[in-house]
């Protein structure tokens, strides 16, 4: 199977939240962003990914196993986790850690997760209930990463970190899929967070996803244009993707292939259009 | 060789590894039976994604600038002079607009630009013009 | 399995010196109550491990991982058997040095009652643990003190009773262990199967 993640038609309500008719693919060897305000259902989503939480519909598959198979738990060895906010108990230190997690995964590499520690400069012996909120990530992503996974699940893994800290995290991601079979999900609030790093990004908005797509095309499929109201009336309505009306002028996001070429577009990033799209509530 | 990626340029990124990666073939800077990075390895590399990195290579094994032996990568594809003549034509042409729409600006003619064509091509053939 | 119990026992281990010491401090106090109280409060550890769970949010986490329910929900119950098995074999220790310090050597009769109140503090746990797993700690923490009255209230009745049968039969021992033993055991399987029930149906 092409796709290390395949959803379709996935449905889950709880009471004032619904998650609905979601289909999604994460082909292999890439990154997808799940983009989406705090709320959306993204944690929900990573979640019933590997089904920690029941689906009310719907089929996933992961990494070529159905969430129904009866080995599924199987899978769970080869995907490595990063949760937002979900930590190891805290009054563990790494060390111990290594040794609780070398019962849990079979394919536990002692000699990677120490690596990571010293290349993320994680003390050993202290407990990381006083870590900071970057070290902590960190040493989840270490352990996420050190038991040989094909496919990372990384839910807000960036949101509040520092620059620095971020762009290494980026790096290791970057570095992971250098492996042909190896994928990401990650998730994050913040999508200047994730347009670097990403091939796919997917926008889930009140849980539905408004849109999954290749995230270089996006930004040449779309752009936005800074018109009058009697130009934006002239303009095909098909060409309209969201508009945002001010009080001098319209802003609209339009699609490049519709529009007159005499039109000044401007460089326009991919925080515009799923602002512009979540407005408009219009589909990709 | 060295490959620059602009975020904010209107071109769109596989276009700029096309155009980069032609011009190096076309320079000779890549030769004939050269292997191309992998495109995995040049997306990481240059943080881009790894489907624009396809695509680019996509498109110039269209137009015949490489081919790919599977199981190995892509090599340099043996250069099709015709091709390189049509390349280069269109190159010419592109400057030759330019200097048709700059000369009416100053009211120099055709004439007076041939004149010049002619002079700079003795310069370049090595007869150097006695410097003033 | 071997992985969850060994996160619990490094959660544990600042616990577990206290354990000891209170165990120590108890058993020196030459009342039975006491070490009941010692025991009733390692069958409790196991909630307390789950406390710390809860708020690093593991369970959320632990959810995402190659555990299955059923090795989540057990091992906290094996875990619960391993420390009252220890707090048992503490108290019978330590109230047999104070005994033969004392001059008077523990008989059958304190390791009969010290056994029933291992079983008791099982039978708690079994009560106990589904809750839990249901309801969340604070919530089952708040149950579990109303579970611990009613056992007092239903041990005291049950302790004077056996009072009267073993005034003098001390050949009674093994005819009310084995009994208390087979009831402490069902009860506990029959436990686990609805803990693990209320687990899954949980969402983490």
């Amino acid at each position: 199977m092409p796709n290390a993640i395949e959803i379709k038609g996935l449905n889950k309500s709880y009471p004032g939240f619904l998650l609905e008719d979601i289909h999604l693919d994460l082909p292999r060897g890439s990154i997808l962003g799940l983009v989406g305000e705090n709320g959306a259902g993204k944690s929900t989503l990573i979640k019933l990914t590997l089904k920690a939480i029941n689906r009310d519909s719907g089929t996933v598959r992961v990494l070529d196993a159905d969430l129904d198979d009866p080995d599924f738990g199987r899978i769970k060895e080869e995907v490595g986790v990063v949760l937002d906010e979900a930590y190891y108990p805290e009054v563990l230190t790494a060390q111990q850690l290594e040794k609780v997690m070398a019962y849990t995964f079979s394919n536990w590499d002692r000699e990677a997760y120490q690596n990571y520690l010293k290349r993320f400069q994680l003390p050993e012996q202290k407990k990381f209930r006083n870590f900071s909120r970057g070290m902590k990530m960190k040493l989840a992503l270490a352990v996420a990463l050190s038991h040989d996974p094909k496919l990372l699940l990384l839910d807000e893994a960036t949101s509040g970190l520092d620059p620095m800290i971020r762009d290494e995290m980026l790096d290791l991601f970057n570095e992971f899929t250098r492996e042909e079979n190896h994928s990401i999900l990650i998730s994050s609030h913040i999508v200047s967070d994730l347009e670097k790093v990403c091939d796919y990004i997917a926008f889930l908005h009140q849980g539905k996803l408004l849109l999954c797509e290749e995230k270089d095309r996006l930004v040449e499929k779309y752009a936005v244009v800074k018109i009058g109201r009697q130009d934006l009336e002239a303009l095909d309505p098909e060409a309209l993707a969201g508009k945002r009306e001010g009080k001098y002028g319209v802003e609209a996001l339009v699609y490049r292939d519709l529009i007159p070429s005499t039109f000044a577009t401007e460089h326009t990033s991919l925080e515009d259009i799923i602002l512009f799209l979540a407005k408009g509530g219009a589909r990709g | 060789m060295e490959i620059f990626i602009s975020n904010t340029g209107s071109n769109p990124i596989y276009q700029q590894i096309y155009e980069q990666l032609r011009n190096a073939i076309l320079s000779g800077t890549l030769k004939e039976g050269d292997l191309l990075p992998s495109i995995r390895g040049l997306a990481k590399d240059l943080r881009i994604s790894v489907i624009t990195t396809k695509r680019a290579y996509d498109e110039l094994e269209k137009a015949g600038y490489i081919h790919t032996v599977a199981g190995k990568g892509c090599y340099v594809a043996p250069k099709n002079t015709e091709q390189v003549r049509a390349e280069h034509c269109r190159r010419i042409e592109e400057h030759l607009r330019v200097v048709l729409r700059l000369a009416p600006a100053c009211g120099i003619s055709s004439e007076e630009i041939t004149a010049l064509i002619h002079k700079l091509q003795k310069e370049e053939q090595g007869c150097p013009t006695p410097s003033k | 399995m071997k992985g969850l119990l060994l996160k619990d026992f490094y959660t544990l281990v600042v616990q577990m010196k206290l354990f000891l010491l209170m165990i120590a401090i108890f058993t020196l106090v030459p009342n039975f109550s006491m070490s009941g109280f010692a025991i009733v409060y390692a069958a409790m550890l196991p909630i307390t491990t789950l406390a710390y769970d809860e708020r690093s949010k593991w369970t959320q986490l632990a959810a995402m991982m190659p555990y299955t329910p059923t090795e989540l929900v057990v091992s906290k119950y094996i875990l619960g058997y391993v420390t009252v098995a220890g707090a048992f074999a503490l108290s019978l220790i330590a109230q047999a040095v104070i005994g033969s310090l004392k001059g008077s050597p523990i008989g059958g009769m304190d390791v009969l009652v010290v056994f029933i109140t291992a079983n008791i503090a099982l039978l708690i746990q079994a009560a106990n643990l589904p809750l839990i797993f249901h309801f969340g700690v604070e919530k089952g923490r708040l149950l579990f003190m109303g579970i611990i009255a009613a056992m007092v209230m239903i041990g005291m009745g049950a302790g004077t009773f056996l009072l009267t049968l073993f005034e003098n039969a001390s050949a009674a021992l093994l005819r009310w262990a084995i009994p208390a033993g087979s009831v402490t055991v069902i009860l506990n399987i029959l436990s686990i199967r609805i803990a693990v029930a209320m687990y899954e149906k949980r969402q983490y």
